[in-house]
């Protein structure tokens, strides 16, 4: 695990109870951008538009809002926690210092967006066949 | 830096497609048909691509064919998901034209090219954030 108090300086430590959202579909990306999970569980949900929602799993170690930081949009996903959580928020430029500082953070952000992208894939089938 | 790490590799850390040199081009490049396979979903391999020329296709297997996820275009990096993550591939990459070329890294001397210039890390959380974005907004 990475060491957090070294690498987290900048960051802001926050403490959310079960079921409070740390951001919602549809929200412009604020203050809070970043979080990088230190302690419990945050569910990362995904509005599907058949109205169905996808739940992933995010715990010790994993990044949530980085997506929406790299691309500009508004939130695509919910962040809701479902334990007791502490985590480590920043805004998007003290994140930026955060990784040009910590190596090891750049390797936890690619690992958390890759087993979400992993997810996303399972559940993502375009309606294009190719025959090879 | 592994013996694998010459002046080329150097070259292409800092400035990325615009330090792509013959000798590099003809080390780890490799040229691919149209529908030929580059990584196949479910092997265990841990190489990194970087697209050259051409363009691929991203697709899942389901049952006897293959649907399309995403779209590569030259300069994106793919298959980079079995270093940071696991080695089983998840997808299969496969290109959908003619003459499409790859530089081919393993695992090692890509991870040095990784570490050069943090261009890197940008390049691949901005192209994973773009393709989480996409396909979330698609499902």
């Amino acid at each position: 695990m990475i060491n957090f108090e070294n690498v987290f300086q900048k960051g802001k430590f926050r403490k959310c109870e079960p079921g409070t959202k740390l951001f919602s579909t549809g929200e412009i990306v604020s203050e809070n951008a970043i979080s990088i999970i230190k302690t419990g569980q945050v569910d990362l949900v995904i509005p599907k538009k058949d109205g169905a929602k996808i739940s992933i799993p995010l715990g010790e170690g994993e990044l949530i809002g980085v997506p929406e930081v790299y691309t500009g949009s508004k939130r695509v996903t919910e962040a809701v926690c479902r334990s007791q959580v502490e985590c480590y928020s920043w805004n998007e430029s003290e994140f930026l210092e955060a990784l040009s500082i910590a190596w090891e953070l750049s390797l936890y952000t690619i690992r958390s967006l890759a087993s979400q992208l992993k997810i996303i894939n399972s559940e993502f089938v375009e309606k294009i066949h190719i025959n090879i | 830096m592994t013996d694998d790490f010459d002046n080329d590799l150097i070259k292409f850390g800092f400035e990325g497609s615009k330090g792509i040199s013959d000798e590099l081009l003809e080390k780890y490049g490799k040229k691919y048909n149209k529908n030929q396979i580059i990584i196949n979903e479910g092997d265990a391999s841990d190489d990194v691509y970087i697209l050259y020329e051409g363009s691929c296709f991203v697709l899942k297997r389901v049952g006897e064919t293959y649907k399309v996820l995403n779209i590569i275009n030259p300069g994106e990096v793919f298959g980079e998901m079995a270093v940071f993550n696991e080695k089983i591939r998840s997808a299969t990459v496969a290109a959908s034209e003619d003459n499409t070329i790859c530089l081919k890294f393993p695992k090692d001397v890509f991870i040095n090219i990784f570490r050069i210039h943090p261009r890197w890390v940008d390049k691949i959380l901005g192209e994973m954030s773009e393709r989480i974005v996409e396909m979330v907004k698609k499902l």
